[in-house]
């Protein structure tokens, strides 16, 4: 969107203005784009059917994922098990729609809590500069020097087994990548026009960070958000597969997984059914973030 | 007594009179793995092994594949790995399948019993006080580097295994005075009688008769050549090792000199092969690669009966599993409520459904088929009803607490069995927590009287042919902590005074009225949930002959019986 030119001219808040209403803009159009890609499309179709199912699995499932019913262990598909049962008699379908939640919540929470962290690192860092940019940027270095999954292996050990801790152990491995985005936005923000001017008008450092700077770093860190729900989902499910995440017996689909390999031959649609609904929460959010990110980003814009 | 001065550590470490786990790789791809191969499986229900990524491409036919068809080879797939190829030094469950092809004890255990008959030595006596055993040593018989086997030698390993402290060391604490008054005979003195002095010479956790000579060759500043003999073997075994690369394979080729001889039917060479993915194992199997495979979860080994050409054993084991309950702190430090949960368990869903019938309920701390359990132990059978009305009784009317089932990796059956304690548990009103441990976690947490609070699945098999291995292991109050294994802090001093009285009990009609009362006391006070035991499920090509199933030997084979 171009700005107007006499927002040029209005000052700070003018321009400011210009700025909100270009993105409210923006907005709707960003969802016609995200929808004019088929790709795209999908994606969010299926990721708001995911949200859909999170949000009312108890109502859906036709069995509580917990109840064991052991004269029932190991069922192929059928009518009644649409996805077969496990080695407790638990229904699979069930287990299936409620581990939607888990996976979306662990999502949520890791991403919520890396970008809230990176986001004020970066913006610290890249504000302040010099000293203060040098050690945060180090710090952050350090953590991106690990391999992420081994990084967040070893934390998760560390803090002992559980769903909770693998959330926290994921966010600590991934705050580092939102530090650096906005880091860049903000070494690219600072020495606009508008903030010259909200100097200028008199504004303190932490106004023109708060309400000038970060407001404009929104756009990038949502596609970032939205390309790394799906590698969230896939870590979370690796963490809970090795026994380091959801603990038993929480339906989740890496735990499922993790149990139901050993039934690969015999009982194939154990750990086919939690596997495709990894494969399908993944392929979804990538979708959607490649979708968002061809729709927000100049570079990319037809 | 015994047990006390040594501690069972060593155990510990490699999984114990717990069976052996099969600890579980770590590889991050199988999700994304499983997911492709088996979006291809479910495709075709009725999977071809060909289909799946991991496993090698089976061959329909058992035929073909080198090694397991190859009658003079005998090929084991091994899913959990050896941690040394010395047997002086450890209470492992993974490493005796290999010992016993190269180490023979002085006795052993006739078929599947656990009657003691000759071996290395020829005869044995037991004075009627029980405090002399003589031994006649075999005669003609060398060690592989050629040095004779007498009664110096069996000294020797003696005096070896109680210098260094370990394996099974503690259980040689009685005897005072090691005699050789000929050759080939040698005297133990004991302080006292103990029922499981003649054990400690018969088993797979045993004193191993290595070569003195190559003791005394290899030691390096005083550690009895402990580090030379962690890679290498010097037996009077039929078997020698020819090469070992760990959690790799082993190989064992004849040795010619064995003093049996090798007329009849016997295996030219032994192969071990460390397998770390069930299903690959599986796979192995039923193409024909391997002879036999061990280790594998039971729903594998399930998965295996009835393919052509694979059978699988269906016989009692010496193991028996329980719950491990805390009787030392919180509600389950009162009797009732540890009684409320043992009637409030569902043991036949578990035996008869999860289980398939392969398993019985426990009667009381012993298997039903080992020497001293008591028929007349009672046994607690599923009844909420009574179980309820024994919480309100101890003033838990509707459950209303919450209790912690700690398992580590490694033990399938640890998982479901906690999931169905927590199912029955939420009836009566009692939050179970299940949690996931490390192996090391697991036991360090259980073995600190700080932090041991939890309910815990736990298996034990014996080492020693004696009731005294089950019951002080798990229930003695010496053995709590990282004195034994006896991880539910049940104390009983009437308990431990009897089964220590029993254990020192020439007469074998008293010993076992002694073992007898001692199981009613501790299931009486329900000590832990005794869950089950179950019947021992090895699957192996058909082709496999002469296999006796020995419980005290479970996961080793006498590989000079086998043959095709």
């Amino acid at each position: 969107m171009t700005t107007p030119p006499m927002a040029q001219l209005a000052g700070p808040a003018g321009a400011e203005a210009a700025f909100r209403t270009g993105r409210r803009r923006r907005a709707v159009t960003t969802a016609g784009r995200v929808l004019a890609n088929p790709l795209s499309a999908i994606g969010l179709v299926l990721a708001l059917v995911l949200i859909l199912i999170a949000l009312a699995a108890p109502l859906l499932v036709p069995y509580d994922p917990l109840t064991i019913d052991a004269a029932n262990r190991l069922l192929p598909p059928s009518p009644t098990h649409p996805f077969g049962t496990d080695e407790a008699g638990r229904d699979i379908f069930s287990r299936v729609l409620y581990g939607t939640r888990p996976s979306l919540l662990a999502a949520t929470v890791i991403l919520g809590l890396a970008s809230v962290v990176g986001t004020v690192i970066g913006l610290v860092a890249g504000f302040r500069g010099g000293r203060v940019d040098e050690l945060l940027m180090r710090l952050t270095d350090m953590f991106l020097a690990f391999p992420a999954l081994v990084l967040a292996m070893g934390a998760a050990a560390a803090l002992g087994p559980s769903f909770f801790n693998a959330m926290i152990a994921i966010a600590i491995v991934w705050w580092p990548w939102y530090a650096r985005l906005v880091r860049g936005q903000v070494l690219h923000l600072k020495h606009e026009l508008f903030v010259d001017a909200a100097r200028v008008a008199g504004a303190s450092e932490r106004r023109i960070v708060l309400r000038h700077i970060l407001p404009n770093c929104w756009t990038p860190i949502i596609v970032q958000m939205s390309l790394d729900v799906g590698y969230a989902i896939l870590t979370m499910a690796s963490l809970s597969f090795i026994g380091l995440g959801a603990q038993p017996p929480a339906p989740e689909w890496g735990a499922m997984v993790a149990v139901g390999r050993d039934y690969i031959l015999d009982q194939p649609w154990y750990v086919a059914f939690p596997g495709m609904a990894i494969f399908v929460a993944v392929m979804a959010f990538n979708l959607l973030g490649d979708g968002l990110q061809e729709a927000l980003s100049p570079r990319w814009r037809r | 007594m015994r047990y006390v001065n040594g501690t069972r550590a060593g155990k510990q470490g490699g999984g114990s009179g717990e069976r052996a786990g099969r600890p579980r790789p770590a590889p991050w791809l199988p999700v994304v793995l499983a997911t492709v191969a088996l979006a291809a499986a479910a495709c075709a229900p009725a999977a071809s092994p060909g289909a799946t990524a991991t496993g090698p491409a089976a061959t329909p036919t058992p035929t073909g594949a080198a090694g397991g068809n190859d009658a003079s080879v005998l090929v084991i797939a091994s899913g959990a790995d050896a941690v040394t190829l010395d047997p002086g030094v450890s209470f492992d469950g993974q490493s005796p399948l290999l010992w016993r092809a190269v180490y023979e004890p002085l006795v052993r255990y006739k078929g599947g019993t656990t009657e003691v008959e000759p071996n290395l030595a020829e005869s044995w006596q037991v004075s009627p006080d029980g405090l002399t055993y003589t031994f006649k040593i075999h005669a003609g018989i060398t060690f592989s580097d050629g040095e004779p086997l007498d009664a110096a030698a069996v000294k020797f390993a003696i005096e070896r295994q109680t210098a260094l402290g370990q394996g099974i060391a503690y259980a040689l604490a009685p005897i005072t005075d090691i005699a050789t008054p000929d050759p080939m005979t040698l005297v133990l003195t004991l302080s006292a009688p103990s029922d499981s002095m003649l054990s400690a010479f018969a088993g797979m956790y045993t004193v191993p008769i290595i070569s003195p000579k190559a003791i005394r060759d290899h030691e390096a500043g005083g550690d009895w050549a402990q580090a030379w003999l962690r890679e290498n073997m010097v037996g009077t075994g039929p078997y020698l090792l020819e090469s070992y690369t760990q959690s790799e394979q082993a190989v064992f080729t004849r040795n010619p000199n064995y003093w049996r001889g090798w007329d009849g039917p016997h295996y030219e060479r032994v192969v071990v092969r460390y397998v770390h993915e069930p299903t690959t194992e599986r796979l192995m199997l039923e193409g024909g690669e391997v002879d036999i495979a061990i280790f594998l979860p039971d729903d594998v080994v399930e998965g295996l009966d009835g393919k052509p050409g694979i059978t699988v054993t269906n016989v009692p084991s010496f193991n028996q599993y329980y719950i491990g309950l805390p009787n030392q702190k919180g509600p389950t430090a009162d009797k009732r409520v540890r009684q409320a949960i043992s009637y409030g368990l569902d043991y036949r869903t578990w035996t008869d459904e999860i289980l398939g019938g392969k398993a019985t309920q426990a009667r009381g701390p012993l298997p039903s088929t080992f020497v001293g359990f008591a028929p007349e132990t009672p046994q607690y059978t599923y009844d909420p009803t009574k179980a309820k009305a024994l919480l309100a009784e101890a003033g838990y009317a509707d459950g209303g607490f919450t209790l912690k089932y700690v398992f580590e990796s490694g033990y399938w059956w640890k998982r479901p069995l906690g999931e169905l304690f927590q199912s029955n548990m939420k009836d009566l009103g009692i939050a179970v927590e299940i949690q996931e441990l490390s192996p090391s976690a697991w036991a360090g947490l259980l073995s600190n009287p700080e932090t041991a609070e939890h309910a815990y699945g736990v298996v034990w098999w014996p080492s020693f042919a004696t009731p005294y291995d089950f019951l002080f292991s798990l229930f003695a109050t010496g053995a709590q902590g990282t004195a034994g294994y006896n991880w539910g802090y049940y104390s009983n001093p009437e308990f431990d005074a009897l089964i220590d009285q029993a254990s020192a009990t020439v007469d074998a009609t008293g010993r076992n009225r002694l073992w007898a009362e001692a199981q009613r006391i501790v299931v009486e006070d329900a000590a832990s949930v005794f869950v089950y035991e179950k019947n021992y499920r090895l699957p192996m090509r058909d082709h496999v002959q002469n296999f006796v199933f020995n419980g005290i030997y479970i996961e080793t084979f006498s590989f000079y019986d086998l043959h095709e």
